[in-house]
């Protein structure tokens, strides 16, 4: 045994389900779990898609999991440089509906991953939202769940 | 809001008197009501009780019989694979297909009771079979996108209402969503509407063309809200 992490298990049965499906086909859509920082996180890598202005670029995004998953959605951030993105802020935030109001339990860490590489694989340029210096100055590092969010276009 | 039980206990439909004795715009509508309902059972009022009415009565009819459970049963041992087949992912949404199937089973048999439901329907399996019925329901508006998209307003697209007005557990069920799970689920549904607007209290019928042995389930709704309410 090596330096591996020990896979934790997560008390939700759900998180585990998942998070083993997504082992089974690690890399499949750009998509692959990392690591695991905590007993209620995981660290999943993107990989942005071909043809797009993230090409080949990688991306880590932390998913924590409440105790309520998958009734309560997950919180999701990107850690340790998030990429330039309209709807993407500098301390890892995501302004996407589908992680905030319009959760649903029958999301899953996948389909969101799918969602956020779909949202970066839309953009026309790589920029800050308008807000993001007082956005970030604002809400620091606290959670995202905890921000009030306008969501004009998913899509871009 | 979690004080309130998913779904109350049988209460006389004329409490709603005393609930709107102060307001003559209601007080046709609620004699009305009294003289042709007799109880009623509240919903938790979180946007999710349409769904969990809906379902619950539909149960209640299953109460202890066999015949209807196993025609229901029959109409609804595809619908995990109908679900999958619109995009939904297995591991997603299997656990709710299995309690939904588990209480269908479970209340069906002989010697149930209504406390049996009552019993069974906990905070939890509330979760699950809410998060079922608007799966249900998203799958039917996608297979049927061609019949629903006309009469959408604020959304481009089919797939863009259900994620914003039917996946997402807070989103109230307005008239696309009760016809997509009624003629999903094809089990007979009125909505009696209690609201300002004049005359009697207004009813829409909802499969009413389904030949699966129910009885007409009946929901009051006010603004914003739906409860259960038995006819006489």
């Amino acid at each position: 045994m090596s330096g591996e992490r020990m896979r934790p298990i997560f008390p939700q049965k759900r998180v585990q389900k998942e998070l083993e499906s997504l082992n089974a086909r690690a890399g499949e859509d750009g998509i692959c779990v990392h690591d695991y920082p905590d007993a209620e996180s995981c660290r999943i890598q993107v990989l942005g898609a071909p043809g797009t202005l993230y090409a080949g670029e990688n991306f880590m995004l932390r998913f924590r999991f409440p105790a309520r998953y998958p009734f309560e959605s997950p919180e999701v951030v990107f850690e340790g440089g998030s990429p330039m993105h309209p709807h993407i802020y500098s301390n890892g935030h995501i302004c996407l509906s589908i992680l905030y109001d319009a959760w649903s339990p029958a999301l899953t860490v996948h389909a969101v991953c799918m969602s956020i590489l779909s949202m970066l694989s839309s953009a026309q340029e790589k920029v800050r939202p308008k807000d993001d210096a007082s956005y970030v100055a604002r809400v620091g590092h606290r959670s995202p769940k905890l921000s009030k969010w306008h969501f004009d276009d998913d899509r871009v | 809001m979690e004080d309130q039980e998913a779904v109350g206990p049988p209460v006389p439909v004329a409490d709603l008197k005393v609930q709107y004795a102060e307001n003559p715009d209601f007080k046709q509508k609620v004699e009305f009501l009294v003289d042709r309902f007799q109880h009623m059972r509240r919903a938790r009022p979180d946007g999710s009780c349409f769904y969990r009415s809906y379902l619950f009565a539909i149960f209640e009819q299953m109460v202890g019989d066999k015949e209807r459970a196993l025609a229901f049963r029959e109409r609804q041992k595809d619908a995990l694979e109908f679900c999958l087949s619109v995009g939904y992912e297995r591991m997603a949404i299997e656990d709710f297909f299995d309690d939904f199937m588990e209480l269908l089973d479970a209340v069906s048999v002989e010697g149930a009771t209504r406390a049996t439901l009552e019993d069974l329907w906990t905070d939890e399996k509330d979760r699950y079979l809410v998060c079922w019925a608007r799966v249900l329901t998203s799958a039917y508006l996608k297979r049927h996108e061609q019949d629903f998209a006309c009469f959408l307003t604020a959304h481009s697209s089919v797939q863009q209402f259900c994620a914003q007005e039917v996946d997402p557990m807070t989103t109230e069920a307005d008239h696309l969503q009760i016809t997509a799970l009624s003629s999903q689920l094809q089990v007979p549904v009125t909505v009696v509407y209690l609201d300002r607007s004049e005359g009697s209290a207004a009813e829409h019928p909802f499969a009413h063309d389904s030949t699966l042995p129910f009885t007409p389930i009946h929901l009051l709704y006010r603004p914003g809200h739906y409860d259960l309410i038995y006819p006489k």
